[in-house]
């Protein structure tokens, strides 16, 4: 069977030095995804034709040193709630199985503005908000370390696919941990931007205020470089940050020493982290300490309030998307999609506008938590990816994900492997720094992916 | 003002939204409207007038 994908800074380089060709790698890709993704459903559409073409044009190109930069000729693929035009749309829905898009979606323009091969689309939660187990027009991403755990979500096809070496980097969305979670499950890095930071212009919306777009790789570094093509501002977007874009890859190497991290251990004990998850964020601090950071701990605000902020928010805004096909064609969504959706009917007026002013309140306080230190270390879950038997499937979560607070206050968080639990799936961890810091949120990340091999394991995969 | 009886509050919300649910998941969406009103009490608390949702990201753009 065809080796994994090598990562995007791997391909890039083998590629500047004429050792790699685009179409071999896109070869080596389709084959990969033949063999490989009818157990895992991480796709729900594989663009081989067009990803052949451009294979060959970016070849072309590059042969003819026009090599457009460090992306050109490396696959991708795109959660199915990105718009690339011509291709259809799905939202993982019935209700949009006729969605054709007439235009890409910003971020799909800078990917292949920067040269990059598109694969297809990927498998997500129904519009970002349903459960792993609806019954849906297309099958549920299945986790390659277990198929029988949850691959988290929703841009669970974008971590699948990245954790299988289908492709090297995915596109997710992000509106209370949808990239950050499937990362986590799976092993991969996730990042969130920071808000304003990537246009979601084109992409379908959940809850305006929260959404992010962000890529999953398999490395710190892959996260950095598709960040480098992804940032930028978007006139066209109402959310989009006008601030310059830095270089998110000269950092990379600078190291840890006499940073400030800050531990939030009163948080992970408050969300319910078990001891194998704490255990590892213990031991990461360790590492960072041996690197020569300053660990110290910070407090940040209570579940509590934070919960109230991003349920208050999400379900209002997604009900106002979501509403008329509520009331029309409800039979439309899969059942979990639609409970979840109708939640919002319960949020008052008033609610929704002191979820906003309290975000407000959490903002400053997670800002002023990071005025202390340079950036905030916590668990990105209570634990390893559970059992799709256990997963909760009801109207509205018993527990909220602990990765939501920083939809609201809109700060970067990644998230990346911290090791292995006793049943052999990924551990996880979250670093957190300034808004519009992901350049040092890059540099720690890597320095501790540096000092560990997690991002050297793969799932045990067969055809 | 005296607090709303649950099940009044839930079927004037579905009501006004135009939205009818299958019987038999009236208990499991009931049983979730209960978490969330447990859930929304930090909605409450007393905010200052800087915390006012204003249109902030328009208004930076006129001042550019």
């Amino acid at each position: 069977m065809m080796a994994p994908l090598p990562s995007l800074a791997e391909a890039s380089r083998a590629i500047a030095a004429g050792s790699l060709s685009p179409v071999a790698l896109t070869e080596q890709a389709l084959e990969r995804i033949g063999k490989l993704d009818p157990a895992l459903n991480a796709f729900i559409l594989v663009t081989a034709d067009r990803a052949r073409a451009a294979a060959a044009a970016a070849e072309v190109e590059i042969k003819a040193g026009r090599r457009r930069g460090p992306l050109h000729g490396i696959p991708y693929a795109l959660k199915d709630i990105y718009d690339v035009a011509g291709l259809r749309t799905s939202c993982h829905s019935h209700q949009c199985l006729d969605h054709v898009a007439a235009a890409d979606a910003e971020a799909t323009r800078r990917l292949e503005a920067a040269g990059m091969v598109l694969l297809g689309k990927l498998s997500t939660h129904e519009f970002a908000r349903g459960g792993p187990t609806d019954v849906l027009p297309f099958p549920n991403a299945r986790n390659p370390w277990d198929p029988a755990r949850f691959a988290g979500g929703s841009s669970s096809g974008s971590g699948v696919a990245v954790a299988a070496g289908l492709v090297a980097m995915a596109m997710g969305s992000d509106t209370g941990g949808s990239i950050r979670l499937p990362a986590a499950y799976c092993g991969v890095v996730g990042l969130k931007p920071t808000y304003g930071l990537v246009s979601r212009r084109g992409i379908f919306p959940l809850s305006f205020t929260l959404d992010h777009a962000g890529p999953l790789t398999r490395t710190v570094e892959d996260c950095a470089m598709a960040m480098q093509a992804l940032a930028g501002y978007d006139a066209e977007e109402p959310g989009s940050a006008d601030v310059p874009v830095p270089d998110y890859l000269g950092g990379l190497g600078a190291g840890v020493q006499g940073l400030t991290i800050g531990r939030a251990r009163s948080y992970d004990i408050e969300s319910g982290v078990d001891a194998e998850t704490m255990d590892a964020l213990d031991d990461a601090c360790d590492r960072l300490r041996r690197l020569g950071a300053i660990v110290v701990d910070v407090v940040l605000p209570a579940r509590l309030r934070g919960d109230a902020v991003t349920q208050g928010i999400l379900l209002a805004e997604a009900f106002a998307i979501h509403q008329a096909w509520l009331r029309d064609r409800p039979h439309l969504y899969g059942r979990v999609t639609r409970e979840r959706l109708t939640m919002g009917a319960f949020v008052s007026g008033a609610e929704y506008v002191q979820a906003q002013r309290l975000r407000r309140v959490l903002t400053a306080e997670v800002d002023a938590v990071l005025g202390g230190c340079d950036a905030i270390l916590c668990a990105s879950t209570t634990g390893v990816a559970p059992l799709l038997t256990d997963v909760d499937e009801g109207p509205f979560r018993r527990q909220h994900p602990l990765t939501a607070l920083f939809n609201a206050t809109g700060h970067p968080a990644l998230v990346m492997p911290s090791g292995f639990g006793a049943t052999g799936m990924p551990l996880s961890l979250s670093l957190v720094t300034r808004s519009f810091d992901e350049p040092l949120l890059f540099r720690i990340a890597a320095a501790y992916e540096k000092a560990t091999q997690w991002a050297e394991r793969w799932p045990p995969l067969r055809p | 003002m005296p607090e709303v009886d649950p099940e009044t509050e839930f079927d004037i919300c579905l009501a006004r939204a135009g939205i009818t649910l299958p019987p038999e998941r009236r208990p499991a969406m009931f049983e979730a409207f209960l978490a969330w009103r447990s859930l929304r009490a930090p909605l409450s608390e007393p905010l200052p007038p800087a915390t006012e949702p204003a249109f902030g990201v328009r208004q930076k753009d006129a001042a550019r």
